[in-house]
């Protein structure tokens, strides 16, 4: 019977390590970035009237469309004036972020 | 795998075992931390204490999260010159926090009246003691009543400053409902820094709107604290194309510092003696930060709170963090989505501390539209990062001068949609409007 013990001691310990792991929270860096997004764009991306949903958009059409307001490329109200405030990565990690939400 | 031997005494005892080896010295600090849940006490419900707290526990949902805030359901300043000049009812400015609630924040409905930073507890008013682990203290702004003769909370049940939006917001509209066509209205600014830059423009533009339809006779006199102002250029240019003469701004200068106010006879004297007489007056008087940080010692000599900008712990005292329009925060304007923003920053910067990992490289940002006319609207964003500690703006600045109609009719409209957005995120709270 021991060795039952010793193995579910271990089960519990690896089980313990993980559970901690998951609870010792890194918070991503693309979710300080988005939250930057969410406060005009909504919580989950959802847009409003005018202002567009974002979530779900195709990530390499997100990029192509906040490289060109960045550039001028495209026409904006407002997002030419926040699009230049990202580099080319960071652009990349939001299409990604926003392109797999609902 | 035969466990019916194992008694339940005894599985007991192992799991005590594996409980008690994973807190054993050589285990990595930030694993034996997080085991129990920190609790961070939030202080202020307005758009930067409910983000944080909305925050915190989106970012870490194990955290014990409290929201102290006296009112029962928090009333927006942005959108409330909507309000004085008619557009919407006050109702749509109020916001529960039932959404927060059923994100697990327990929030209480109480005033802090005591923080101690020594022994990490706060007091309430009602007497209960609470410890903390962190404390993000969100008070907003407080008057410098001392600073004009003759105008105090008091005066201002006859004068409003409608810088606080709910009764004060409904009390100008009432007044200017009341006056008789032909009328001034005398809008008297703050010395900078102030909350929400271009606010008092905005104001001057809406009960422009309201005066020119309903008593087109009147004039509006605003009298500045300061030489310029945010978004300058478009309110002029939007007041030359909406309200044409019926708009006067006098800039700032020595003559026109104010000194005294008879609320009565509603007479404004400046220190060179000059007076002002209206038949609406509107002080927005000079500011500093909410009380509670001046009762805990987070303020500077100019009464607003210093922090490290990147994580808004204050500069004077461990462990307590100040966000929103109370600290100072750089390049940032005194705005609701300034506080948000640094609500989120700081949410990471505490889960980061709390589980002694890295904080992820900050960053923030700013949008605020200004109404000219319900179908007008202009705006400035900005975005901002850390330099040399400092947070500084990066990208950004005003509507362009030159726009068609429809640009300006898109930017109203962006406004709106602006007001749904920041609410849902700060109280997770769907917006009325």
């Amino acid at each position: 019977m021991r060795i039952y013990r010793i193995v579910l001691l271990i089960l519990l310990l690896v089980s313990n390590l993980f559970a901690h792991t998951l609870f010792a929270r890194e918070v991503e860096r693309v979710k300080i970035l988005a939250g930057n997004c969410s406060t005009c764009h909504g919580p989950q991306g959802q847009g409003y009237e005018l202002i567009p949903k974002i979530a779900g958009l195709d990530k390499d059409e997100l990029i192509k469309l906040l490289e060109g307001f960045k550039v001028g490329k495209e026409t904006a109200t407002i997002m030419d004036r926040h699009a230049s405030g990202y580099t080319t990565q960071e652009i990349k990690q939001l299409a990604d972020y926003f392109s797999k939400m609902e | 795998m035969k466990t019916g031997n194992l008694s339940r005494r005894k599985f007991i005892e192992t799991l005590g075992v594996a409980g008690a080896i994973s807190v054993v010295p050589w285990l990595p600090a930030k694993i034996v931390q997080a085991k129990s849940a920190a609790r961070v006490i939030v202080i202020g419900g307005g758009f930067g204490g409910a983000t944080c707290a909305n925050y915190l526990k989106q970012y870490d949902p194990t955290l014990d999260v409290f929201l102290i805030e006296p009112n029962s359901s928090f009333t927006t300043c942005p959108f409330s010159n909507t309000v004085i000049g008619g557009l919407y009812n006050i109702n749509i400015l109020s916001h529960s926090y039932d959404g927060l609630r059923q994100q697990g924040i327990k929030v209480i409905n109480d005033l802090v009246s005591h923080i101690d930073s020594s022994t990490r507890t706060i007091r309430l008013k009602n007497g209960d003691s609470m410890k903390y682990d962190r404390l993000v203290v969100s008070p907003g702004i407080d008057f410098k009543w001392e600073l004009i003769e003759g105008y105090d909370e008091a005066a201002s049940h006859l004068v409003p400053h409608a810088w606080k939006a709910g009764d004060q917001t409904t009390l100008l509209r009432k007044q200017l409902e009341s006056m008789r066509d032909g009328g001034t209205v005398l809008i008297a600014t703050p010395p900078k820094p102030f909350r929400c830059p271009p606010g008092p423009y905005e104001r001057a533009s809406l009960i422009a709107h309201y005066l020119k339809k309903h008593k087109p006779k009147s004039k509006i006199i605003i009298l500045d604290a300061n030489k310029t102002f945010s978004k300058q250029g478009l309110f002029i240019q939007g007041w030359k194309e909406l309200y044409p003469g019926m708009i006067e701004w006098i800039p700032g200068s020595d003559t026109t510092e104010i000194e005294s106010i008879d609320v009565k006879a509603k007479i404004l004297k400046s220190t060179f003696g000059q007076t002002f007489k209206a038949d609406v007056i509107n002080i927005i008087p000079a500011q500093k930060a909410g009380a509670i940080a001046h009762n805990t010692d987070l303020v500077n000599e100019r009464g607003w709170c210093p922090v490290d900008q990147r994580t808004f712990e204050s500069s004077k005292q461990k462990h307590i963090h100040i966000i929103g329009d109370a600290s100072v925060a750089g390049a940032m304007p005194k705005s609701g989505y300034s506080a948000n923003s640094q609500a989120k920053v700081c949410a990471a910067a505490i889960i980061s501390s709390l589980h002694d990992v890295p904080m992820p490289e900050p960053m923030y940002s700013n949008t605020c539209y200004s109404l000219i006319s319900p179908d007008y609207g202009i705006s400035v964003a900005a975005v901002y990062r850390l330099k040399n500690n400092i947070i500084s703006k990066v990208s950004g600045g005003p509507s362009p001068k030159k726009a068609s109609k429809r640009f300006r009719r898109d930017e109203s409209e962006n406004a709106r949609d602006w007001y749904r957005g920041v609410v849902a995120d700060s109280f997770a709270s769907n917006a009325d409007i």
